[in-house]
């Protein structure tokens, strides 16, 4: 009876890992996008084209403004998303499945730290945006 | 003699009929060793897509025409990832 039950029991984990699995890389893989995301608008607005040194250099401006151009496309999707992942996240934990590899913040931190970023940069990225305008 | 080899037949029988009973039990688990879990998960996202919702298909369909706003496939944010999957609750019953 005991090799049958060890030989059922991995057919459900099995089954199980299949469905975890997916929701884990799928929270950690957002998770990094959106960490991606955060540093690559802080490096695009590390310089204000409207500051005074800046105001002849052209390509800065445009690559600004692609920046800009971008926040503007993901930030209104931002918070569904965030939430999404929360809901995967809570999902997990409520199963016991692990989801932090060794030194990884805990993962409800993780979200809200890096949402946190996310909004810091995107004011940040704004208020350069009232910078601009009058270029 | 013959009456013994009756009552053993009788008691076979009727162990056999407990055996099949216990094991019907477990039929609607059959699928654990019959079926491939990495395709049966792969049906499972199809046929749970949540753009077949009626809802989820009007909003598509209204970002369509506002065009304000990127579509998730084009999304930073989602690269690598599917965009729209299965409501949480229905990996809720299969994890369970």
């Amino acid at each position: 009876m005991a090799p049958l039950k060890s030989s059922l029991n991995a057919k459900v984990t099995a089954w199980q890992n299949v469905y975890t699995l997916f929701l884990v890389t799928q929270f950690k893989t957002t998770l990094k996008n959106l960490k991606n995301f955060v540093s690559s608008t802080a490096q695009g607005i590390v310089r204000n084209p409207a500051d005074e040194e800046n105001q002849s250099d052209k390509n800065l401006l445009m690559s600004v403004m692609k920046t800009i151009s971008d926040v503007k496309d993901v930030e209104p999707k931002t918070e569904g998303i965030i939430k999404r992942m929360k809901e995967m996240v809570n999902l997990l934990k409520k199963h016991q499945i692990n989801m932090q590899d060794k030194g990884d913040e805990e993962p409800l931190q993780a979200i809200d730290n890096t949402y946190a970023a996310f909004k810091e940069t995107t004011q940040r990225v704004f208020k350069i945006k009232a910078d601009i305008l009058p270029l | 003699m013959k009456e013994v080899l009756s009552l053993i037949s009788i008691n076979l029988e009727s162990i056999e009929r407990e055996g099949r009973l216990f094991n019907e039990q477990f039929n609607k688990y059959s699928y654990l060793w019959l079926e491939d879990p990495t395709k049966t998960f792969e049906k499972f996202l199809v046929e749970n897509d949540p753009a077949e919702d009626e809802f989820l298909k009007e909003e598509a369909a209204k970002e369509e025409d506002q065009k304000t706003d990127i579509s998730q496939k084009e999304n930073p944010l989602l690269k690598g990832v599917k965009a729209k999957i299965p409501f949480l609750d229905l990996f809720d019953e299969k994890i369970t």
